[in-house]
């Protein structure tokens, strides 16, 4: 790049402004090029997805707590059908399709989307100055994109045989054997996987171009820095995957065999003889470029819910955050070492020591920023003069599960000690801990943060409150239990643990996590009903509700077509409160520095482009 | 030691490189505990000491903490320590520092994992093993060996004697299995295409597991019927017609006629234990079959290891 200037070629924030004329209905709210509108998109899509994912869990708990016994509810067995539920109890290859999708849709459709679609797409603009993202066309196909994915990922599960049942992983070559809908599935991925590529050269555009003048890189909100990493994971490490569901696309649809290797023998048939297939491929191949990609994600999971939690505790304890260039160091070192950490999925396949020795070094590595990234937000607490506000409580909740989530994850990226919790309910306890109480606590406390924006209106406190402690503690009676869980050496993706001894013997925490999950959905119907009932009936807020800082509130809520009535310019880092001297506690970072103490926004002298 | 007590930390171990796992698994929680608690202390006095209220206001300038920057470094050393202390020394040994070729008192199987079947094959008294094809399998010679009657194989029953080094050479014929062995701290991917040795080393005899072990309580129901392991029954049951269903002591296993007859004798709950208490499960999901997947393991003495190549060589 030839152009210096720290906000790029000022070309690029007005060239895009020839497709914001619409106003019909369909192009305004259907295939809308606004960012906000197909963030809104992202996030109901998104929050239905993960709803859906929920309830699939749901029905596996059944299972899990009462084996082989009828579901409680004869219409709910009706509905399933005598093939997936056949006299009410789950068959076994049912309860593996809800398995692999309840992961495939948490992950990909549910918690990225909201993360990175919703989020992302709605809010990077607003905080970085900009009318819009950089390429508004490639952002509605990201959507649609998505939303195609999502819906062949649901109709995989009417085909014959049901949906994909390997596991959100699909280690062949069981998920080359498995019925039709493991075709669905990779057909899915590469529309998901396309859909995020065209989303996060977006970002990488719009963020490195778009900024507002006097947006320096070191004055960026800390999510957006979150989202710029993400951006660049997503960018480098989806791109493996997409080619190896193309090849095991291939390996199903056209006999070839890059994940067979030579020899197999299925059902005690020579598999050469029933299909004619040539082998000498790789079973594991698969499981590295699958990793390659699944490692980063986890920081595409975790990296924008920081982002979120970083501007809600900065907002709420009135003072910049400690540490914010450590931050951002922390978090680029993070997404870089995320890519050399993969194979410690892969400890028990045999890899050689040089190897394994590696792989676990790289991880003891990156578990030094994330212990960084947290100590800078709980010290970010000191001094501070903290209000309790729902998204607060929310962001506050994230950091405890957070930690849990990463420091459980030691011992598994040990080999020594991942050789008795690979593949136990322990990993499940692990990962959940970072995705549900972890990031999930942090997208709800983002919706509850950024809800005034995009409405005008505050979402109620006493729902929020009704919505956040039951959901705290029963998040933790879920996934605690699982820890011991595999501790007594119980593997995951059991249908019924009871066969083992091992597994009789922690059957009651079992049953405490199935209660415990069934109870969380009762608990979400505070957060439903606030959601929806405070679009019209919430109490009416001022554009800056938060008192906040950052460029987002400088924009009038909800944000018009082009988001700001004048394009701000930026003149302080993100986290300006309480600076001495002030009579506010908070100094926007669109205000000027002579007005300043009023703590106003004062109009730019530089029109906007539109 | 009760293997059967689970559900607070670790299983019973009965491996002689079991202790050092639970050793590095116990010290990477000391240091998670000691993180979190130290957190977490510190989180809350934040919340109490700085909350908003009248009269209060945030410090814009922090003091300078050292006390992060010693934490972070410390935590990096303790990581160190763990790492080249215990776990890439001790995983080498147990994983690649396989017993000498010429080591005279180790015991080599093959395991072959299928859907949904865990076999064993043991060389013969030649100590060879017999060549093998896909084109012979066979119900009656499973592994396709040219010549079945020169070695024994074992289906879903493991066994190998105790205090000898055992080299278990693991693959699968179809998908990837799991071969775990929970109280042995054992395990490894069954993957098709590699024959990939692990080696493991048992302290005590499945009679002594069995005999430290208490009874447990079965829950009587159709969910037993085709379960395959065998229980030894630990009290007596009449049927309802007042014959012996079960004297305590028997060996059984859950059949139909077993369990219809228990539930017309009115048994909810029957005392009972494992004939075989340590568990062979598969640890990667590998289709529908995947959590029958066990197989049984019998740590043998050396007399009851030869009897069972002789039994299963008679076959």
């Amino acid at each position: 790049m030839t152009d210096t200037h720290p906000n790029g070629s000022p070309g690029a924030r007005e060239a895009h402004g020839g497709g914001h004329g619409e106003t019909s209905f369909l192009w305004k709210y259907v295939f809308s090029q606004d960012h906000k509108v197909i963030g809104i998109q992202y996030g109901i899509t998104g929050l239905c997805f993960l709803f859906f994912g929920f309830t699939l869990m749901m029905l596996m708990r059944w299972q899990l707590a009462y084996p082989n016994q009828p579901l409680p509810w004869p219409w709910l067995a009706e509905l399933l059908g005598n093939i997936r539920a056949p006299g009410g109890v789950l068959e076994a290859g049912f309860y593996n399709q809800l398995g692999a999708m309840h992961g495939t849709i948490m992950v990909f459709l549910g918690v990225v989307p909201i993360a990175v679609g919703a989020f992302g797409n709605y809010v990077v603009p607003l905080q970085i100055g900009a009318p819009d993202m950089a390429f508004p066309k490639l952002n509605m196909a990201s959507y649609w994109v998505y939303f195609c994915g999502g819906v062949i990922m649901l109709a995989s599960f009417f085909v014959p045989g049901g949906a994909a049942s390997s596991g959100w992983t699909s280690y062949p070559p069981l998920s080359n054997i498995a019925t039709q809908g493991q075709t669905w599935w990779l057909v899915g991925m590469v529309f998901l996987i396309t859909s995020s590529l065209l989303g996060s050269v977006n970002f990488i555009v719009t963020i490195v171009q778009m900024r507002a003048p006097g947006l320096s890189m070191f004055r960026l909100p800390f999510f957006v820095w979150a989202q710029l990493v993400t951006a660049f994971l997503l960018l480098l490490a989806f791109p493996p995957l997409e080619a190896a569901g193309v090849l095991q696309l291939m390996d199903r649809v056209f006999g070839t065999s890059f994940f067979l290797p030579s020899g197999l023998v299925v059902n005690a048939i020579p598999y050469a003889q029933t299909t004619g297939y040539s082998g000498g491929g790789s079973a594991l191949l698969w499981q590295h470029l699958f990793w390659f990609l699944a490692h980063p994600e986890v920081y595409v999971l975790i990296l924008p819910a920081m982002g979120i939690v970083a501007e809600i505790v900065a907002n709420n304890t009135r003072k910049p955050l400690w540490g914010y260039r450590l931050l951002v160091y922390a978090a680029i070192f993070l997404g870089f070492m995320s890519f050399i950490v993969w194979a410690h999925h892969m400890f028990m396949t045999g890899m050689g020591t040089v190897m394994s020795t590696f792989f676990q070094t790289t991880t003891m590595i990156i578990s030094i920023p994330s212990v960084i990234i947290l100590t800078c937000m709980i010290l970010s607490l000191w001094g501070g003069s903290i209000r309790f506000s729902i998204p607060m409580l929310f962001a506050l909740a994230f950091l405890p599960m957070f930690a849990i989530g990463g420091l459980t994850g030691l011992p598994l990226g040990l080999t020594l000690s991942d050789l008795h919790l690979h593949d136990t309910y322990y990993v499940i306890g692990h990962f959940h801990y970072v995705v549900a109480p972890g990031t999930i606590m942090a997208l709800f406390a983002g919706i509850y943060y950024w809800y005034p924006k995009v409405t005008g209106r505050k979402m109620s406190g006493l729902l929020g409150h009704l919505h956040f402690w039951p959901t705290l503690i029963l998040m933790n009676s879920i996934f605690m239990p699982m820890f011991f869980m595999g501790m007594a050496g119980l593997n995951r993706r059991m249908y019924d643990q009871t066969v083992y001894v091992h597994g009789r013997g922690v059957q009651p925490l079992s049953l405490m996590v199935s209660w415990s999950a069934w109870m969380l959905a009762v608990a979400q119907i505070p957060f439903i009903i606030n959601f929806f009932k405070s679009w019209k009936a919430g109490e009416k807020v001022n554009d800056n509700p938060w008192e906040a800082t950052t460029l987002e509130w400088a924009a009038p809520s909800p944000p018009p077509h082009g988001n700001f009535t004048t394009l701000p310019e930026v003149h302080r880092g993100p986290y300006e409160y309480s600076v001495p001297g002030q009579s506010g506690d908070f100094c926007p970072q669109h205000a000027r520095p002579d007005s300043a103490s009023e703590g106003t926004p004062s109009a730019p002298p530089v029109p906007a482009a539109h | 030691m009760d293997p059967v007590k689970f559900g607070y930390w670790f299983p019973a171990d009965v491996s002689t490189h079991g202790p050092s796992v639970d050793l590095l698994i116990d010290y990477v929680h000391y240091l998670a505990v000691a993180l979190f608690v130290g957190w977490g202390i510190f989180m809350l006095y934040c919340l109490i000491r700085f909350r908003q209220r009248p009269g209060h206001k945030a410090q814009y300038e922090l003091p300078h903490f050292k006390g992060s920057k010693y934490a972070e470094v410390a935590v990096a050393l303790i990581e160190l320590v763990l790492l080249l202390g215990f776990s890439i020394p001790v995983w080498a040994s147990i994983r690649y520092e396989l017993p000498r070729t010429d080591a005279p008192d180790k015991v080599v199987v093959r395991c072959i994992a299928e859907q949904f079947a865990w076999y064993f094959w043991y060389p013969g008294p030649d100590g060879e093993f017999e060549p093998a094809s896909a084109d012979r399998i066979k119900p009656s010679n499973p592994l396709g060996l040219r010549d079945p009657s020169r070695d024994a194989v074992s289906k879903d029953e493991f066994h190998f004697p105790v205090n000898r080094p055992i080299v278990v050479y693991v693959t699968s014929r179809d998908v990837i299995h799991g071969f775990n062995i929970p109280l042995m701290r054992v395990k490894h991917d069954a993957v098709p295409g590699l024959n990939i040795p692990i080696w493991f080393q048992a302290t005590k005899t499945n009679d002594e597991i069995f005999a430290a072990m208490s009874p447990e309580r079965l829950r009587i129901g159709p969910a037993l019927v085709g379960r395959k392991e065998p229980y030894i029954a630990m009290e007596a049951v009449k049927a309802a017609d007042g014959s012996d269903l079960l004297k305590s002591g028997d060996t059984f296993v859950f059949g139909e006629a077993l369990v219809k007859g228990l539930t017309g004798a009115g048994v909810q709950e029957l005392s009972v234990k494992l004939k075989f208490p340590v568990e062979l499960a598969c640890a990667q999901l590998c289709g529908n079959g995947h959590s029958g997947m066990r197989a049984a393991v019998s740590i043998d003495t050396e007399e009851q290891f030869a009897a069972f190549i002789a039994g299963k060589m008679a076959k």
